[in-house]
């Protein structure tokens, strides 16, 4: 396989092969991503086709002076926070309303407590809100102060609903944890 | 390997790098759709011309954020906190994108407050250059996508390209229930309670069976062991959604037992053990039953293989019965008729039509309970007559033996002779225990071994 520059080269040509090249080269890792931000894999294939086209109708915008592929995951974030304004629009947004910051007894975790897939399972029902939040911070490393911006919130919202999405995905975990352990 | 971590390293960690396999079509859809907005990108009255203008002031401006941080120095007014970015160019080059020249011409105000007056400064209102994303990463694609109305910011403002969307409205599919029990013995009988919002349609799946339709169904698991329970819900606009819960069943023990008969007590009443063949049992209750089947007070027991001692409260039992609990307390029960007492059945004497006794000599014709012997002539039975009396005559009415011993049988000798081979006659008489009396003919044919 080409290197990641020519590959580039290609696509902003509009090379169609070099267009698949990029896509079988990091679309499964873009999937990754875009599945931390979705309820179900059909949701985060659309943001993946979304966030595709976008790359290949901007990739001469690509500077360079960084990652390709931190390029491509900032627009398939950015894809999913679109999506979750096109989603927000129709219900009411109580998930992202100010509430005072919760306390939460913080629990630690062993690296084989759990599977990978199990973890996405547990973030895909998270609901909406939290896993924005929870995502965008903890994955996207992020502050709360840009994901107010991002996510058209107050800071503080941000803050105390970062706190409820961990609560709400260690409290979920925990249930799971503790299932397995009396399964027989 | 088992270092603690706090959550987000433990997300980080499992998350971070995971692969997933896009499904089949996935790039010919993303093909088309990239040739037509290629096409289409000159079109200024497009939706995707905003759409990728849009994205690409987000895709910089994200880069830039990533790259600068947010604690650079504000400097901008109306520029919340971010440093814009000097950068050698800004829009693209004219000649490839019509898209920034006609911003201006359109009066979107979307596109304006893409353009804060901190980007003033490069001289275009409507730059939608790298460095006036910066103060709305978010907000822009947000503008660009979402249409008329985003909650909570107030800039209202209708986009030409929500005209051309046409996207219809969907409610957003939730997809839940709830099972009326998780665990339980087999068999389990599960209610499920769909509590979807927003859904038209419901479909479970138990396990690999055939998926069942319906709001609330109920299934009845008889395997045990850990079943899971997908319901996948259907929503408007070709929405899916999917929620498992995984019902656990519990195994149940097989209880049974064997009632062997043990030798009658003194006073020729029936005792009983009791045999336990149960599976799967950790524990064991055994109790008598009277003839309606209720518990009777007096002997119960917990061990495994009890012994049934008979006392007039025993007597009055008809059932035994055991119950035979596993770790999960699930329990199964078996119950056993206890056989009927034995006065039932006829006592009863059995004795020989031939003998041949022994050549060496009288020997008394003594023999010991229960043993049977060819050469004694004497009866066979199972319980001893209270009273009893043998005689044996000759064919010519001779007496030639007597006994009121039932243990003592005729030896073939008379008067210390042999007495001669041939047929004789035989009369047993007594009483029973229960005071019955009998009496019983036959005959006896004796043989000499010597053939004399």
């Amino acid at each position: 396989m080409t290197g990641d520059k020519e590959i580039i080269a290609g696509c902003i040509k509009g090379r169609q092969a070099a267009q698949r090249q990029l896509f079988e080269k990091y679309s499964r890792l873009l999937l990754g991503i875009c599945s931390r931000y979705a309820q179900d894999l059909e949701e985060a294939e659309d943001i993946l086709q979304e966030g595709f086209v976008k790359i290949f109708l901007n990739i001469k915008d690509f500077k360079g002076d960084g990652s390709l592929m931190a390029w491509m995951r900032r627009i398939m974030v950015n894809t999913a926070i679109t999506n979750y304004h096109k989603m927000r629009k129709h219900r009411y947004h109580d998930d992202l309303e100010e509430v005072s910051e919760l306390k939460f007894e913080d629990h630690t975790w062993g690296e084989a407590d759990f599977t990978g897939e199990e973890l996405l399972k547990v973030i895909r029902q998270m609901p909406e809100g939290y896993r924005l939040v929870f995502g965008l911070y903890a994955m996207e490393g992020f502050k709360h102060r840009e994901i107010a911006e991002i996510l058209d919130i107050d800071e503080n919202t941000s803050k105390s609903q970062y706190s409820r999405a961990r609560r709400w995905l260690q409290e979920r975990l925990i249930k799971l944890k503790e299932g397995e352990d009396t399964s027989r | 390997m088992n270092e603690r971590m706090n959550i987000e390293e433990l997300v980080r960690s499992k998350l971070e790098g995971q692969e997933i396999a896009p499904s089949r079509g996935t790039w010919s859809r993303i093909l088309r759709r990239v040739r037509r907005g290629q096409f289409m990108r000159f079109d200024p009255g497009r939706f995707n011309v905003y759409y990728a203008a849009g994205i690409l002031v987000a895709g910089a401006g994200l880069i830039a954020l990533i790259q600068t941080g947010p604690r650079e120095a504000q400097t901008e007014e109306g520029s919340p906190g971010r440093t814009p970015v000097p950068r050698e160019h800004t829009a693209p080059p004219p000649a490839e994108s019509g898209i920034i020249q006609v911003q201006p011409d359109t009066g979107d105000p979307s596109l304006r407050e893409v353009a804060p007056p901190a980007a003033a400064e490069e001289g275009k209102p409507a730059a939608v250059s790298p460095e006036a994303t910066e103060e709305a990463p978010g907000a822009t694609p947000g503008n660009g996508t979402t249409g008329a109305k985003q909650p909570g910011i107030g800039r209202e403002q209708a986009l030409p390209e929500d005209a051309d969307r046409k996207e219809p409205v969907h409610n957003t599919l939730v997809a839940f229930f709830t099972p009326s029990v998780t665990s339980g013995c087999a068999p389990l009988t599960v209610q499920f309670f769909n509590q979807s919002v927003n859904h038209l349609s419901v479909t479970w799946r138990v396990g690999t069976a055939t998926p069942v339709t319906g709001e609330n169904p109920e299934h009845t698991f008889t395997t045990p062991g850990r079943h899971h329970v997908t319901m996948t819900a259907m929503g408007e606009g070709g929405q899916t959604a999917s929620f498992s819960q995984v019902i656990e069943v519990y195994p149940v023990p097989t209880a049974d037992f064997i009632i062997e008969e043990g030798l009658p007590d003194s006073e020729g009443q029936p005792t009983y053990s009791l045999i336990n063949c149960s599976t799967g049992a950790g524990s064991y209750q055994w109790n008598l039953l009277g003839e309606d089947k209720t518990e009777l007070k007096g002997w119960s027991s917990d061990a495994f293989n009890p012994d049934l001692p008979v006392t007039p409260s025993e007597r009055q039992a008809s059932h035994i019965r055991l119950v035979a609990v596993n770790e999960y307390g699930c329990s199964q029960t078996a119950v056993r008729e206890l056989p009927g007492p034995p006065d039932a059945g006829v006592p009863e004497l059995i004795f020989p039509t031939a003998f041949s006794p022994s050549t060496t000599g009288p020997a008394g014709g003594l023999y010991s309970p229960h043993e049977k012997r060819n050469d004694v002539f004497h009866p066979l039975f199972d319980t001893e007559p209270l009273e009893y009396r043998l005689r044996i005559y000759s064919r010519r009415g001779v007496l030639v033996f007597e006994s009121m011993d039932i243990y003592r049988g005729w030896d073939g000798y008379y008067l210390q002779e042999r007495a001669a081979a041939g047929v004789y006659v035989w009369m047993a008489e007594g009483t029973w225990q229960s005071g019955e009396e009998f009496r019983m003919q036959g005959d006896v044919t004796l043989i000499w071994s010597d053939g004399r």
